[in-house]
């Protein structure tokens, strides 16, 4: 009898010590879309530069407002009305459009924060007015090819201005005559972010928007964004919660420290967030691919024709997705089909989920060669970097290739700090691409341009004017401590006519808004760079992300290429029954 | 006020309208010739009030031209006035003029009436008491007796002394007197006298009948006066005749000249001669019979100085008082020297030859200036009466008196006037002869005019040269002839009687009949070069006509159009073989016609066809559309345009008709029509078409990729979801294939039958050559739209 008593008195404490426990310290995400950051990779926005943070370039969706925005509905895209309303094109092209009066700019109110709470208050009111929107067009026709934005306006409005406002708010575009401009071309064209004119030309970050949440500050290391009284976006804040790196994301979201993970650890559907009644995933395309590059200082071409053919891309996907094992990571594309891995192994520098590839516009040289291993040396150094973002998949990768069953004993890879990957001293190195975009707009800067610098992003783009007055790319774009591959056309080399138009070629492609240009120019970087044999560009990682069920889940739509954030403001919390 | 002067107007009308009152004097008035008889009221004198109006009524004379003569002291006090005519006592109508201008005596002229004569009296200021006699008299006695007395004063004022005139006679006469002062004297009274007689002879006019014979004094005095005045006066003339006449004599001494001209004073003097004493007369007939002898030396000098064969003039050599010389001797009773006979002979014949020849010289002016003023052709009468003339000139010419004789016959101006008229004689002779030849010549010309065979005229003429006069109206002809050859060219040119007006123009460019050469020639020339111009470009039009004709003829050609283009009709309508120029002229000129025709068949007459057919195609591509697409095409074949070459919108016209010639595709987003064209015959079943487009669009792009949207018709489309619509389409003959990149859109009537290919990478640069080819169970023409524009980068 006392046994039962105690027995039941226990289970008493227990489910009292449960309750307590569930009412006083369970975590309560409601009203907030708390999404996981690297802690030492400061997000920082820029509406019209890409970023290698991968948050930082799906923010520009919750901070800013084009003069249209791109949206999404369970049929597709959508154009929404931004910061103006598209009233008519005429038989010569020129478009008219009327900018919306009375929107403010976030710096229009004051925020206040007490630890994590947030009130926002009217202050000074600084709408937005044609004069921003000029500001706008200037900073992207300076920022020129680096930013995917100089692409899309250049190709529809040659002189990145327009005439106006007149007294109903109206602005004309004199776009290119060379086409028939559809409506939804002119908001495409028009989707491009806004700044406020009094913003810095070249300012490390910016946070003065027009969109659905205002950045209120930060607290305990967490950044806060809270909705702007001036959009309807339904979640009231939106969260960026820090963490050491990716590893415990999934665990994060388990245990409701976060709500929303943008990306899981391997890109693939996680074992432990099984339960769809607590959460629901969604995929999207790729968005990043790993690669190792070779140092042409280190490797001859020789050597890199054969380090090429040793690294079997295929196997090193196989095991990094554990496939055929117990352990399978087990992944889903945005099509909705299942462990398609195939789709992601990538055989040229463009990946294989890219435009560029699927529509068959770059067609990789298929290799199955024995590699000449008596040209390396006897062992080739990788390096990577693991203090960064997809420190998980990096590590995984190191192990795989120094697994000698994949290296054949022959490659050495180490995890170094990020200043020793500066100086070089590597036959090749291994890096995680970000942020590329599948379509039109893959960036080739972030690869052959983007400094040896895991910390900080820095594209060394240099450019000058011609006798003819058109710009140019500059030969110090290649520099050999400017780029992982420390190309170099500095001095004459053996390939230096080759390294040369390489570098045309990748600013041909990046600068050019005509579709054509931008696909032979792909051609002939992917015919150049096969030549030239700068790296092995192993697989695409798949993209998924995961949601709480706190979330309606038909309220998010994540789409094709388009930013996994660009309809933030219509997601809502699941209505309780 | 306007009332106010209605009433004052009223009253002074009334008051000026107010009636005379008469006075009836006692006695009653005589008409009777008397003298004065006081005019009275009973005994008393009438008495005037002050402002009243009178008037008294005088009984008419028994006589005409009698004066009424009122003896009335206070004339001047009142206003008074005669009339014969007093209406109502109110008025009168016209008053009697007083013609005495005495401040007491009114005198006023009255004829026999049978209302009498009426005073009247007005205006009178004060009351006046009118005392008044009255006489009738006779105005001739009135104005006489007045006078008589100045009469008789004037008379012996005026009357000339006679001793100097009654002197003349036995070799005196009036020598060493001022003629020229006593005529002037003589004169002045003369004219006073006759003055007297004039006012004698005016009372004489109005003397009644009564007073002839009659005894009365007045009467007795008037003859008396009157016949001592006209006795004076016939002396008073006679010796201003006499003083004339020697005064004249005695102012010619030494001037014979001057004597002749005194000739009809000489003539005046003795033609008078019964109103002189016998003693003048001789003393006149001796004086004048001495200086007659002076005249016919005088004459001879002067004549013998005349250096013309002019008629003389009458001033220079006054041969009027000359000749009337015989008539003063006549007069004179002197005989008429022989001297004098010989010269009055010559001078008068010579002045009738001379007279004669001028009259026939004026006479041949005046019908050579009739002649002259012509201005157009003579017709054929024209020189009938001009004949006539001449020859009436030339027979009065002939009447010509006899030339001077004796020492007349030297003097040189009758050596003039015989060279003279011999020399007009021949001169008139030869006109005549050329008037007559004018006569017989201008019908026959005339009738060669009315028949425009001027280059025969001009040959007449020419053979007729001597009639210069005659010539002259003709120098029109010139230019009418080759006007007239010229007209007949062109006539036969616009016949296209290309032989004739060929022949025509030979024998106008080798006349050389014309009356003014020099200046006619270059004229001709320039026709001719005109006309060889107008032959050429006549052949020219007529061929290009045949051309354009055959082509409207032959439009509906759709069939074996090669054929049109072997046909004669594009040579020349006539083979030219004159020219103006040289063998090398003609044949350039020949060649250049040659060309020109063969320009037409290489270039209009294809063009024209090209044009025609294409508007026809384009208006109804389904009336026979591609049978005419082809003619077009054939035609195309054989254009090559002008010198510049080919016109750009026939040679587009061209290529739309020609499935295999491309469409050139230059500007981005415009569609543009194409007609796609059955490249097989089959007529009623299935046949191939072929469209071909060069697309070259100028890009900023270097490897430029565009869309390319194709509008079907619905006929074409409208299976292709069950069966391609298309059999091949290629771009630079590489072929596009629904596949990889590529995508075909299907057509159908949800995208109105559109079908785009994309994206499809082109040349930079190049024409980029697309074809589409089809089949489809039809024989027509199908209309298709094709545009091309160039893809956009998207961001999503």
């Amino acid at each position: 009898m006392k046994k039962a008593i105690i027995i039941i008195l226990s289970v008493l404490v227990v489910a009292g010590a449960g309750a307590a426990y569930y009412f006083l310290f369970a975590k309560n995400l409601s009203n907030r879309i708390v999404i996981p950051y690297i802690a030492h990779q400061q997000p920082r926005i820029d509406p019209h530069v890409p970023s290698s943070i991968p948050v930082a370039d799906k923010l520009d969706e919750v901070v800013f407002d084009g003069i249209f925005n791109v949206s999404a509905n369970p049929s597709g895209i959508v154009y929404e009305d931004g910061l103006g309303e598209f009233i008519e094109i005429d038989a010569k092209s020129k478009v008219k459009i009327r900018l919306k009066p009375k929107r403010k700019w976030h710096s229009s109110y004051s925020v206040a924060m007490e630890k994590d709470k947030i009130a926002i208050s009217d202050a000074q009111a600084v709408e937005f007015t044609a004069k921003d929107l000029k500001f706008t067009l200037s900073r992207i026709q300076k920022l020129g090819s680096i930013s995917p934005d100089f692409i899309l306006v250049s190709q529809a409005i040659p002189d990145f201005d327009f005439i106006g406002p007149d007294e109903n708010d109206e602005i004309t575009f004199q776009f290119r005559g060379d086409r028939i401009w559809t409506e939804g071309d002119i908001k495409e064209v028009l989707s491009f972010k806004l700044l406020p004119f009094d913003s810095q030309m070249e300012a490390p970050s910016y946070t003065n928007g027009t969109g659905p949440y205002i950045e209120a500050g930060n607290y305990e290391n967490s950044i806060f964004f809270h909705q702007s009284p001036d959009n309807s976006a339904f979640v009231p804040k939106v969260i960026l919660k820090p963490f050491i790196d990716n590893s415990t994301y999934s665990t994060e979201i388990k245990n409701k420290n976060i709500n929303t993970l943008l990306s899981t650890p391997f890109g693939s559907i996680s074992p432990i967030l099984g339960d769809t009644n607590k959460f629901f995933y969604k995929s999207s395309i790729s968005t990043c691919f790993f690669g190792i590059l070779f140092n042409v200082n280190r490797l001859s071409l020789e050597q890199r024709t054969a380090l090429r053919a040793l690294i079997n891309n295929r196997k090193v996907m196989d095991r990094f997705f554990r496939i055929g094992t117990e352990q399978q990571r087990h992944i889903a594309n945005y099509r909705g089909d299942g462990d398609n891995y195939d789709e992601h192994l990538n055989k040229s520098v463009f990946p294989t989920t890219s435009y560029y590839i699927e529509e068959e516009i770059v067609v990789p040289v298929e290799r199955e060669e024995e590699p000449d291993l008596s040209v390396l040396s006897d062992t080739v150094r990788i390096q990577t970097c693991l203090n960064y973002d997809f420190r998980e998949e990096l590590a995984e990768l190191v192990e795989i290739l120094n697994d000698p069953s994949i290296g054949r004993g022959k490659i050495k890879v180490t995890a170094v700090q990020n200043d020793e990957i500066g100086s070089g001293n590597y036959d090749a190195v291994l890096v995680a691409f970000s942020g590329y975009r599948s379509n039109f707009l893959f960036d080739l800067y972030n690869i052959f341009l983007r400094e040896p610098d895991f910390e900080t992003y820095s594209i060394n783009l240099q450019t000058t004017v011609d006798a003819k007055g058109k710009q140019v790319i500059n030969p110090s774009s290649f520099s050999k401590r400017k780029n992982f591959f420390g190309l170099d056309l500095s001095e004459q080399t053996d390939d230096y006519e080759d390294v040369q138009q390489l570098l045309s070629h990748i600013y041909g492609f990046m600068s050019t808004h005509e579709i054509g240009d931008k696909q032979a120019y792909a051609q002939l970087v992917d015919q150049l760079e096969q030549k030239l044999v700068l790296g092995s560009w192993l697989f695409s990682l798949p993209s998924l992300a995961y949601f709480g069920t706190q979330f309606d889940q038909t309220t998010i739509d994540l789409y094709g290429t388009a930013s996994q954030l660009s309809t933030i403001e219509k997601w809502q919390e699941r209505k309780k029954k | 006020m306007k009332f106010r002067y209605l009433v004052f107007s009223a009253a002074l009308f009334f008051a000026g309208c107010s009636a005379y009152k008469q006075l009836q004097p006692k006695p009653a008035l005589s008409p009777a010739e008397a003298g004065y008889i006081e005019l009275k009221n009973g005994k008393n004198d009438f008495v005037l009030k002050k402002e009243k109006k009178y008037f008294i009524q005088f009984p008419s004379p028994q006589e005409d031209n009698f004066y009424l003569v009122l003896d009335v002291p206070s004339k001047k006090q009142f206003n008074s006035v005669l009339t014969s005519k007093l209406i109502d006592k109110k008025t009168y109508d016209g008053s009697i003029t007083d013609e005495s201008a005495a401040d007491t005596l009114s005198i006023y002229p009255v004829m026999k009436n049978n209302t009498g004569y009426y005073l009247l009296i007005d205006k009178i200021p004060q009351e006046i008491k009118f005392s008044v006699n009255y006489r009738y008299t006779p105005q001739w006695r009135q104005k006489f007796e007045t006078k008589h007395s100045e009469f008789l004063d004037i008379l012996a004022k005026n009357r000339v002394d006679r001793t100097a005139y009654n002197s003349i006679g036995g070799g005196s006469h009036l020598e060493g007197i001022n003629y020229f002062h006593v005529a002037d004297t003589v004169k002045n009274h003369t004219g006073e006298l006759e003055n007297l007689l004039k006012e004698l002879l005016a009372i004489e006019d109005i003397f009644p009948s009564s007073i002839v014979n009659s005894t009365d004094k007045a009467y007795e005095n008037y003859k008396t006066l009157k016949k001592d005045l006209e006795e004076e006066l016939r002396f008073q003339n006679s010796y201003a005749l006499t003083l004339n006449f020697f005064g004249k004599e005695a102012a010619s001494r030494g001037n014979p000249a001057e004597l002749v001209k005194s000739v009809d004073i000489f003539i005046d003097f003795f033609q008078k001669k019964d109103s002189y004493p016998s003693t003048i007369f001789s003393e006149a007939q001796s004086v004048i019979g001495k200086r007659l002898g002076e005249i016919p030396p005088f004459y001879d000098q002067r004549l013998s100085g005349k250096e013309d064969s002019r008629p003389f003039d009458q001033e220079v050599y006054m041969l009027g008082p000359l000749y009337r010389v015989e008539n003063l001797c006549e007069l004179a009773g002197i005989a008429a020297s022989p001297e004098y006979k010989a010269l009055t002979k010559f001078t008068k014949d010579y002045d009738a030859r001379s007279t004669l020849l001028q009259r026939a010289k004026d006479s041949l002016a005046t019908t050579e200036n009739l002649i002259k003023k012509l201005a157009n052709m003579p017709d054929n009468n024209f020189f009938t009466p001009i004949t006539k003339n001449a020859s009436l000139i030339k027979s009065s010419f002939q009447r010509m008196p006899e030339e001077a004789s004796g020492k007349y016959q030297a003097y040189r101006c009758a050596l003039l006037l015989k060279q003279d008229i011999t020399s007009f004689s021949l001169k008139l002779d030869s006109t005549v002869t050329m008037y007559q030849q004018a006569e017989a010549l201008v019908p026959q010309l005339n009738t060669l005019k009315d028949q425009k065979s001027y280059s025969s005229m001009l040959g007449m003429l020419k053979q007729n040269q001597h009639l210069t006069f005659l010539l002259d109206k003709y120098r029109a002809l010139d230019k009418m002839s080759i006007e007239q050859q010229g007209g007949e060219i062109e006539n036969a040119l616009n016949l296209q009687r290309w032989n004739t007006s060929e022949d025509l123009l030979r024998k106008l460019h080798d006349d050389i009949n014309f009356l003014n050469p020099s200046q006619i020639i270059p004229l001709k020339k320039g026709l001719v070069e005109e006309l060889e111009d107008s032959l050429y470009t006549k052949i020219d039009i007529v061929s290009r006509s045949r051309i354009n004709k055959f082509l409207e003829a032959n439009i509906g050609q759709l069939n074996n159009v090669d054929s049109l283009y072997k046909d004669s009709v594009f040579l020349p309508a006539y083979n030219v073989t004159f020219s103006s120029g040289s063998r090398n002229e003609l044949a350039a000129r020949k060649e250049a016609l040659i060309n020109d025709l063969k320009n037409m068949r290489k270039d209009e007459f294809p063009a024209k066809a090209i044009k025609l057919l294409f508007d026809e195609f384009t208006k109804k591509p389904n009336d026979n559309g591609v049978l005419k697409a082809r003619a077009i095409v054939t035609h195309g074949k054989y254009y090559e345009g002008n010198k510049k070459g080919p016109d750009k919108k026939i040679k587009q016209r061209i290529y739309e008709c020609d499935p295999n010639s491309a469409k050139w595709i230059v500007k981005p987003k415009d569609y543009r029509r194409v007609f796609a064209l059955p490249v097989t015959n089959s007529r009623r079943g299935k046949n191939k078409y072929l469209v071909r487009f060069i697309i070259d669009i100028e890009t900023e792009a270097n490897f430029p990729v565009y869309d390319i949207n194709i509008k079907l018709p619905k006929e074409v489309a409208e299976n292709a979801a069950s069966e391609q619509w298309y059999d091949k389409i290629t771009l630079n003959k590489k072929l596009l294939k629904n596949e990889g990149r590529f995508s075909i859109t299907a057509p159908s009537a949800s995208n109105n039958y559109e079908c785009q290919i994309s994206p499809v990478q082109m040349n930079k640069g190049k024409g980029n050559v697309l074809e589409i080819s089809f089949s489809h169970p039809s024989f027509k023409v199908h209309s298709l739209s094709v545009m091309v524009q160039k893809p956009i980068i998207k961001k999503n």
